[in-house]
């Protein structure tokens, strides 16, 4: 037998000449985009320290005198996620019937509403906040309207996918028995739809609160305007505490779903 | 007499090549108990969904009723469905919803959408779902979700949601197929009596041999599309079975009690709500 | 007539009272927030003519745009690889069924809790406040959120999967490190991978929305041509975004399926 062979078994069968190009894109990429943007390597390595003392110096510690002020401002930001994932439930609802292949056989319809989702998906949710405030002009009703395009971009895709995930076979009965097509879907698809469905609503309503937080910084109301403005006052502290307080609400957002999760899912 | 089904030269082609009915020809007469058998991948479950349209035929004629199914679209295909129960080698209830609604989607296609959402059926359909679900000795289990229950409960769910639909005949595709022994006895039983009872005409697929010969008025058999054996219990000696399911001898069942999971090769999947220009 | 039911007792008095919960939590929603509905309505006449000047493209804008989104992508990529060691790093500490203490993965799992709940944006204004406008405070404030992130997914996966493979390499006496190299990074890698995807979207996303409080890339751009009222720029720049991401997800996706397949 050959020699070599018996001290060269390799432990992978994988080509590691394709890991190792892979290895040397990657790093160029990586150092590339440092020159790039113009960050030296020292700036990467001490940004995030930097920071971090910086935040503990200057942003504590928190001044709570102001607290009672913020508490409309901190509702109305609840409220704002609350509308907006109504809203969009029920018509992104609409949309994933339409764009799922098991409750609509009409390609171009399929195609051209998984077109239009996917834009209101794609485009970041601050950017739909700014180019509507620049279109409505700004106001509170436009930081609702901005949620509520993303969300059902968000929503439209992640029910179709659910509803695609209903197999055919159980609603192959109710087809077999002469049912419509709005027996099939309100019989068969939507009592199967419904733990996705509440799972997907409470996300996005996680995802609505955070988000509704910094749409005033746009100017589309809510607590963000707060946080913005007392920053670039420099007042640190009052900034902190509408963070904090901020952060508890959304924990808190967290946990009330979370159970609401148990119960229903 | 007149046949209440009558097929001719029913041609079924999956793509371009696959070719699952190759032509058959056969009639079908009121109060008949008709089992079909044969290997899997013999296209019997592309025939029994050809006949109420699950499976759109590729050539052929479906005359049921006096209807041509193959010719129907939309309300009076559906129309035409509703007279035709159909039982499920998976049972395909709705697991979430409990069982007496399961039963009562039997009779979608005769109320309006809004009264089916509010749960208004008509007073003598929930007698007789009750009373089925009684006669299957389910009446314990009547609020239950049809996914708490059994593979067996389920499928004896399937059999009164088909029958509530008061069809005038009866498919079956494997009913007993995903069944352990015992269940498949009682489900195969119930299945039988019921249809005596309301004298309907019945086609099973199945590929327990004996269960064939225990409850069938008549066995057809399928191999490769073609019907190679059409007649009644009696003249099915054990050496056509052998003829029929040469090479696949593994799959010959003369005694059922020892079948238990084996699953059909199943169909290119099944597109659901809409198909067929409904 | 003796009625029979379908549904169980109590059951229908239930789904009243909750649609009633849930209508209710609606209308309250609607009383407490000012939404102002006459002042949209009101300047609702000018929104046609801000469209109609919105129909138009401006290609000048284009070569600069482009640019400008290498920009955003670079910082992406940045982030994502210092984010993915740092948090890979952190993730086996925190994970419950390999974490070598407690208190350290409760520490971990808690102080990520409160990173991530604050948006990125507000993280952003934070760290501009303290390093000023540039791409090292892009960097930082998007770190910040991907470290968040993958540990909090990466943990998840390890504590999904990881369990059993513990137990076996444990019984055959390897150490901590030899259990996390050989047995869980080669267990996990495929879900890291997909993780990681997701992450490199949401930061290209993050590093676009960050223009709007002046960080570089695509994002800046944008805000200065809706600042200057520049309605043509306005229009590209949304289009090339949007085609940007949209790119991206198909890419990610096919990424995702690519590994899916290896590994089955």
């Amino acid at each position: 037998m050959n020699k070599q062979l018996i001290h060269n078994i390799p432990l992978n069968q994988r080509d590691s000449k394709k890991i190792f190009v892979f290895v040397v894109v990657f790093f160029t990429l990586l150092i590339l985009s440092l020159v790039y943007l113009k960050i030296s390597f020292i700036e990467m390595l001490v940004g995030l320290p930097s920071f971090v003392m910086f935040f503990f110096e200057n942003f504590f510690p928190p001044s709570v005198e102001n607290l009672q002020q913020y508490i409309p401002a901190m509702v109305e930001t609840l409220g704002y996620a609350v509308i907006s994932t109504y809203i969009s439930t029920i018509i992104a609802f609409i949309f994933g019937i339409l764009i799922s292949e098991n409750t609509n056989k009409i390609k171009s319809l399929r195609v051209i509403t998984r077109g239009f989702v996917s834009i209101l998906r794609n485009i970041p949710f601050i950017i739909w906040g700014a180019l509507l405030v620049y279109i409505f002009g700004i106001g509170g009703i436009v930081g609702v309207l901005a949620l509520i395009l993303v969300t059902i971009g968000f929503l439209s895709k992640s029910y179709a996918e659910s509803i695609d995930e209903i197999s055919g076979d159980k609603l192959e009965a109710l087809r077999a028995n002469g049912s419509s097509y709005f027996q099939i879907l309100f019989h068969g698809v939507i009592p199967q739809f419904v733990p996705s469905w509440i799972n997907w609503t409470l996300f996005a309503f996680e995802i609505n609160v955070r988000a509704s937080a910094v749409l005033g910084i746009v100017g589309a109301g809510g607590i963000g305007v707060l946080i913005d403005t007392n920053i670039n006052l420099f007042k640190y502290g009052e900034a902190i505490t509408i963070i904090a307080v901020f952060v508890i609400i959304i924990l808190l957002t967290e946990f009330v779903t979370n159970s609401i999760r148990k119960r229903f899912v | 007499m007149k046949p209440l089904l009558s097929i001719k030269n029913l041609v079924k082609v999956y793509g371009k090549e696959t070719r699952a009915l190759n032509g058959i020809t056969l009639d079908f007469f009121p109060g008949e108990f008709i089992v079909i058998i044969g290997p899997s991948g013999a296209g019997k479950s592309t025939f029994i969904r050809s006949i109420n349209r699950l499976v759109d035929p590729t050539k052929g004629e479906i005359i049921f009723d006096g209807q041509h199914m193959e010719k129907l679209s939309g309300r009076k295909l559906r129309k035409e469905r509703s007279k035709i129960g159909m039982i499920f080698q998976h049972y395909n209830l709705v697991g979430r919803t409990n069982v007496i609604k399961n039963v009562l989607h039997g009779q979608l296609s005769n109320i309006p959408l809004y009264k089916s959402l509010l749960g208004l059926y008509h007073h003598e359909d929930k007698k007789e779902a009750v009373e089925l679900l009684k006669k299957v000795g389910l009446e314990d289990q009547i609020y239950k979700r049809a996914d708490e229950l059994s593979g067996g409960q389920m499928q004896r769910v399937g059999i009164c949601r088909a029958i509530l639909q008061r069809p005038k005949l009866l498919l079956a595709d494997e009913p007993i197929a995903s069944l352990d022994p015992l269940s498949a006895n009682i489900v195969m039983q119930q299945l039988h009596t019921i249809s005596q009872e309301k004298k309907l005409t019945c086609i099973v697929n199945l590929h327990q041999v004996d269960y064939a010969k225990k409850y069938a008025t008549r066995i057809i058999e399928i191999k490769k599309g073609l019907v190679v054996f059409d007649g009644a219990p009696s003249q099915l000696t054990d050496s056509i079975i052998k003829d029929i399911y040469e090479g696949k001898e593994s799959q010959m069942k003369l005694k059922g009690e020892s079948e238990t999971h084996f699953v059909e090769k199943r169909q290119p999947k099944q597109l659901a709500v809409g198909q067929n220009n409904e | 007539m003796e009625h029979i039911r379908v549904t169980s007792k109590g059951s229908v008095g239930k789904s009243i009272l909750l649609v009633l919960i849930l209508g209710a939590v609606f209308i309250a929603a609607l009383m407490l927030i000012n939404l102002d509905i006459q002042k949209f309505f009101e300047r609702l006449h000018n929104v046609p003519d801000v469209l109609s000047r919105m129909m138009a493209v401006d290609f000048t804008i284009v070569p600069d745009a482009l640019l400008n989104i290498v920009t955003s992508l670079a910082l992406a990529l940045l982030t994502l690889v210092v984010a993915v060691f740092i948090a890979m790093f952190l993730s086996f500490l925190a994970a419950s069924n390999i974490a070598p203490n407690r208190f350290v993965s409760v520490f971990i799992k808690s102080f990520f809790a409160i990173v991530r709940s604050v948006p990125s944006l507000v993280w952003g204004l934070m760290v501009i406040a303290s390093l000023g406008f540039g791409n090292v405070s892009g960097f930082v404030t998007i770190l910040i959120s991907a470290v968040g992130y993958i540990t909090k997914t990466f943990t998840g996966s390890i504590e999904e999967t990881g369990s059993e493979i513990i137990e076996a390499m444990k019984s055959t006496g390897a150490s901590w490190f030899k259990i996390v190299y050989h047995g869980l990074i080669p267990l996990c890698i495929t879900a890291f991978i997909s993780w990681i995807t997701v992450c490199f979207e949401s930061n290209v996303s993050e590093s676009i929305g960050l223009g709007i409080i002046g960080v570089g890339g695509i994002g800046l751009l944008l805000t200065q041509a809706i600042n200057t009222y520049n309605y043509a720029q306005t229009t590209t720049i949304v289009i090339m975004i949007c085609l940007l991401m949209v790119v991206l997800e198909l890419v990610m996706t096919k990424i995702k399926n690519n590994i899916k397949i290896g590994n089955s």
